[in-house]
């Protein structure tokens, strides 16, 4: 059985808990054994190619899949079937659907179906996102489907609310108006915000936790921070040439070292503060510390993971 | 109420960024002594980023005592005429670097010290046609 992942450091109730998930279909697996713990008022990234399982996530989370076995619980309990979790739980699928033709009549339909609508927030969203309300919804582009989609969950006042690819194929200033509603409801009411995307590069400045799904595993889930920090590049050169060894003698955990003339690479696993100390000692003739960007401490996280499977599989 | 700048491009995490931010504004004297943050739910809706995010960015602050929270009131600039102990390891660090090539390439120290006289005159100049805009 795998181990769970958390969220180190936080001790209140998770708002979601996935216990040795798994989802099949047909042959499929589309998620294996997944266990995590989503925190109150967080926003959740969960990054994965296609096919990785994301969508299988959200949509268990959303109770609209029953689990083929383990547990999906919503403030702890199961969220299949829970028709209370279910008033407090909004899913905005890549690809939405509307039962009526219009803004106007879907609204009335929510707030006949969800205890929580409100209609100042809904007028205040269509304000915000410039959406006809009479328009015909199958009508209007993909990005307008998806902020009328958006905008109808966010106004049913959720706790926690499930995006999927929700930034993909909107301009940048609805997506800056986006990110400003969830950061206010997120600040304000307590919202929980999982986001799937394949794309790190939309998550990496909002989500405050990010998981890893690959082929229906959760590789990891960590704190976004703190996996930015975790990992620095630092460009150096010394007087004297320096070995990998002697840098390693000194206490710095190396990931990779090059050279490039007399300029030093390397890859350190360490505080920017904790290099500065070390390598000063040296008396370096030039000593740039660099923070990683997300995507290159996952390539890298993710390639120690591979090396470390195919460790065991030999 | 002064909001610090943001830039999304860089790779500098945000709370990093805003931490940065609020130094500058306070060295500036831009944010007085005692004068309120804006709040944390308030700055985030503006700027569009994760609450968490500038929570993160004031307890550090807190800790470093830049700023101190009055619980149920917001968060305050502190009063502190004393140290820019920070400031001053940060340009300490820089100094150490220059001094070091210096050493190495043979400048003189009254050469070093007179680079650092241009770069003040310099700097002045840039932040009076700053000031100007």
């Amino acid at each position: 059985m795998k181990k769970g992942i958390g969220i180190p450091g936080d001790g209140d109730v998770p708002i979601l808990t996935a216990e040795n998930l798994s989802k099949s279909f047909g042959p499929v697996k589309a998620l294996d054994l997944v266990s995590c713990r989503i925190g109150g008022s967080s926003i959740f990234g969960l990054i994965g190619s296609n096919g990785a399982g994301k969508s299988t996530f959200l949509r268990l989370a959303a109770g609209v899949y029953k689990p083929a076995s383990g547990q999906m619980l919503y403030q702890g309990q199961p969220v299949y079937e829970n028709a209370p979790a279910k008033q407090e739980i909004q899913f905005v699928s890549d690809q939405p659907f509307f039962h009526f033709d219009t803004l106007n009549k879907m609204s009335k339909f929510n707030r006949s179906l969800y205890l929580g609508w409100d209609q100042v927030l809904y007028e205040e969203l269509l304000t915000i996102f410039p959406l006809g309300e009479n328009d015909r919804l199958d009508r209007m582009s993909r990005g307008m489907q998806r902020q009328a989609a958006v905008l109808l969950a966010i106004a049913c006042n959720p706790r926690l609310l499930l995006l999927d690819e929700a930034f993909d194929g909107l301009d940048p200033v609805m997506r800056q108006n986006l990110k400003r509603v969830l950061a206010r409801q997120v600040a304000d009411r307590q919202l929980t915000v999982l986001i799937a995307s394949q794309n790190l590069r939309e998550l990496e400045d909002f989500c405050d936790h990010v998981g890893l799904l690959h082929e229906g595993g959760l590789l990891f889930v960590e704190e976004l921070d703190k996996l930015r920090l975790s990992i620095v590049k630092v460009q150096a050169a010394f007087p004297q040439p320096v070995t990998e060894s002697r840098l390693g003698e000194l206490g710095l955990d190396i990931l990779q070292f090059r050279t490039r003339g007399s300029l030093i690479e390397i890859l350190v696993r360490s505080s920017e503060e904790e290099i500065n100390r070390v390598l000063e000692g040296l008396h370096p003739l030039l000593l740039d510390v660099l923070p990683l960007s997300l995507e290159e401490v996952f390539i890298y996280e993710l390639s120690l993971k591979s090396y470390a499977v195919s460790d065991l599989l030999a | 109420m002064v909001y610090p700048e943001i830039n999304y491009q860089s790779s500098v995490p945000l709370y990093q960024q805003l931490k940065r931010s609020f130094h500058r504004l306070a060295a500036l004297g831009l944010i007085k002594p005692n004068e309120q943050l804006p709040p944390v739910r308030q700055l985030a809706a503006e700027l569009g980023i994760n609450p968490n995010t500038v929570q993160k960015a004031y307890r550090e602050m807190e800790q470093e005592k830049l700023i101190y929270a009055i619980p149920g009131k917001g968060n305050f600039l502190s009063d502190r005429d004393d140290n820019k102990e920070l400031e001053k390891e940060e340009i300490r660090r820089n100094f150490r670097t220059a001094a070091h090539i210096a050493w190495l390439t043979g400048i003189s120290s009254e050469s070093l010290h007179g680079l650092l006289d241009d770069c003040i005159v310099e700097n002045r100049g840039g932040t009076r046609t700053e000031r100007q805009d």
